[in-house]
């Protein structure tokens, strides 16, 4: 019966026409053709032709397309147009075209990425790697079944589907080293933040590995590094690209002054516009402020709830004695100190008549001065000024 | 306005005077004639160039032969002269690569492409080819839309293109030749194919 439709061009159109009437999409009505009469009974290109015509009420369907001037397919399409249309697609539907033909291909890793986040959380059982592009946001799951630490799947998913999920996997750490190194190697690629939050200390090495590995430097406008006290931000750091990078986040547990020398050395912090130091874990009896005192811009966050005013101002004045600094901000959150911290910075700062919130503090044989500023909170702000 | 109103006519056809303001006439290389009017003809960069280079006058336009377009098709050329003509005067979006832009369809554009893939890609040549930025946006925005929930293999029947198989002949004696790093390329393609299409890139 389908040899017989499929030998009459008229009864095939009337078949399309059928379809057409179906009110279904295109490609459904195509799929449904072609379940109904043989998976290639019709190049798509054919019952698309016949299918658009109905579409624009043009129903002849003894319409002789031999005079038509020749129609064109995707390769005929120069280079900068099939950019464009990738570029109109979200990353699964890239990943897709990627896989259509080489040439595709090519053209994907030509266009940058549409990922801009990209969220590194490993744990020893399982593994979250989170991207985001314009469109939607995504996440990869990866598990080896041996339970997920009080992970509940359920409440961190919630509707949302993993775009890749592999459990079960006895050495799920290598599928992930792979993913990362894979999304991190695409040509292009041009993050507004990467993010890498945790990873176990018994993976450390083979992660800090794969990450000199890459053939490339990481282009990352933010970078957050929640390291400890095995220095990984010495390991990451260097593979960022130093002319993109702006904005460096470290959650560290010691600031020693040989770990903050190292950093300092890195190409990658030497213009950077911002680094915060986000010292968690330390101890104020460890902290010694002089270990930051080459740094130009930058954040010192510490939980010092046993701090008193004298300790706090020894910080402060400290800082003011840097011929480096143009620009700290000291959270310490010491909101029970900030009246008394004021108190105490007016006797050494002059006032901003046009401005009540903003002290001045001279620098001794110079032009400038440091502006300070302090919330409620306490949270400083020490700027270089002319 | 519905596509079927859009102002541009063919001479052959054009029963209704066109306005009465500026126009310039293009024949198409199948020897179509158009009458488009001078704000629709700003859209395309390419265009507004050609006439402003021309410097013709009115009386120009109807004494002068038409100006020639050799390489696009008059069924093409008269989606084109319908898009420009229905988005005359509207501002022409610039594209400074540096952003990617969510580009939405409207109604009109989207029923003016209502047509089969072998004419969509001439009209986003043509698009290219006469600098018509945002009927390029749209355009190449629609067959990015294709993409939605099909599988390598249905997009390769959706787009035409050949299998690997196919092409690979052809191209790897030329990518040889030209770029060292080909072989490479092509391993890691397959390796990428190799493990379903599941590895980022």
């Amino acid at each position: 019966m389908a040899e017989l439709i499929l030998n009459d061009p008229i009864a095939v159109r009337k078949c399309i026409l059928l379809e057409f009437l179906s009110g279904q999409p295109i490609w459904t009505c195509f799929s449904n053709f072609c379940h109904k009469l043989g998976e290639n009974s019709i190049e798509y290109q054919e019952f698309e032709f016949w299918f658009m015509r109905f579409s624009r009420k043009e129903f002849e369907l003894d319409y002789d397309r031999s005079k038509d001037p020749p129609t064109r397919n995707f390769s005929y399409l120069p280079l900068e147009i099939l950019q464009k249309v990738l570029s109109g697609m979200n990353g699964k539907q890239r990943r897709t075209s990627a896989l259509v033909c080489k040439r595709l291909h090519d053209v994907v890793s030509t266009i940058i990425p549409p990922f801009k986040y990209f969220r590194v959380n490993i744990n020893n059982s399982f593994t979250l790697l989170y991207f985001a592009d314009e469109y939607l946001s995504d996440f990869n799951y990866y598990s080896d079944g041996l339970g997920d630490e009080g992970f509940d799947t359920e409440m961190i998913f919630g509707d949302a589907i993993p775009q890749k999920q592999y459990e079960n996997e006895n050495d799920h750490q290598d599928m992930v080293l792979k993913d990362v190194h894979a999304f991190l190697s695409q040509p292009k690629l041009e993050l507004e933040k990467l993010d890498i939050s945790q990873v176990p200390d018994k993976f450390w090495e083979n992660f800090g590995a794969m990450f000199e590995k890459l053939h490339q430097k990481v282009k990352t406008k933010e970078i957050i590094i929640g390291s400890t006290e095995r220095m990984e931000e010495l390991q990451i750091l260097p593979c960022l690209d130093p002319s993109f990078i702006e904005h460096i986040v470290l959650e560290i547990d010691n600031g020693t002054k040989d770990r903050m020398n190292k950093i300092l050395e890195l190409e990658q912090c030497r213009n950077v516009k911002m680094i915060d130091f986000c010292l968690e874990r330390e101890r104020l009896e460890n902290f010694q402020v002089e270990n930051f005192m080459k740094f130009r811009r930058f954040t010192l966050r510490f939980p010092a709830y046993s701090m008193d005013t004298e300790q706090f101002m020894g910080i402060v004045k400290t800082l003011l004695t840097s011929t480096f600094l143009e620009l700290v901000r000291l959270d310490c959150y010491l909101p029970d100190l900030s009246d008394s911290i004021k108190t105490e910075l007016d006797k050494i700062t002059e006032e901003v008549p046009e401005n009540p919130k903003i002290r001045k503090f001279l620098i001794p044989n110079s032009k400038e001065y440091f502006e300070i500023e302090i919330d409620e909170h306490a949270v400083i702000r020490i700027e270089r000024k002319q | 306005m519905s596509v079927e109103n859009a102002p541009v006519v063919d001479v052959d056809e054009a029963a209704i005077p066109v306005e009465k303001k500026m126009y310039y006439r293009f024949e198409s290389n199948d020897k179509k004639e158009f009458r488009v009017s001078e704000l629709a003809i700003q859209q395309s960069e390419t265009l507004n160039r050609l006439v402003e280079a021309m410097g013709y006058t009115s009386e120009d336009v109807e004494n002068k032969p038409a100006i020639a377009i050799e390489n696009i098709d008059g069924k093409t050329l008269k989606l084109v002269f319908q898009w420009c003509e229905h988005h005359k005067g509207e501002a022409i979006p610039v594209d400074d690569g540096s952003v990617p832009k969510i580009v939405e369809i409207p109604e009109f554009d989207a029923k003016l492409m209502d047509i089969d893939n072998g004419l969509l890609f001439k009209l986003i040549w043509a698009a290219d080819y006469l600098n018509i930025v945002q009927l390029l946006n749209v355009s190449c925005k629609k067959v990015a839309n294709m993409a939605q929930g099909k599988t390598p293999a249905q997009l390769r029947r959706v787009y035409l293109l050949p299998s690997d198989e196919e092409d690979e002949a052809a191209k790897r004696a030329a990518q040889e030749a030209q770029d060292p790093r080909a072989r490479e390329v092509e391993e890691e393609f397959e390796e990428r194919k190799r493990q379903g299409g599941n590895s980022f890139f």
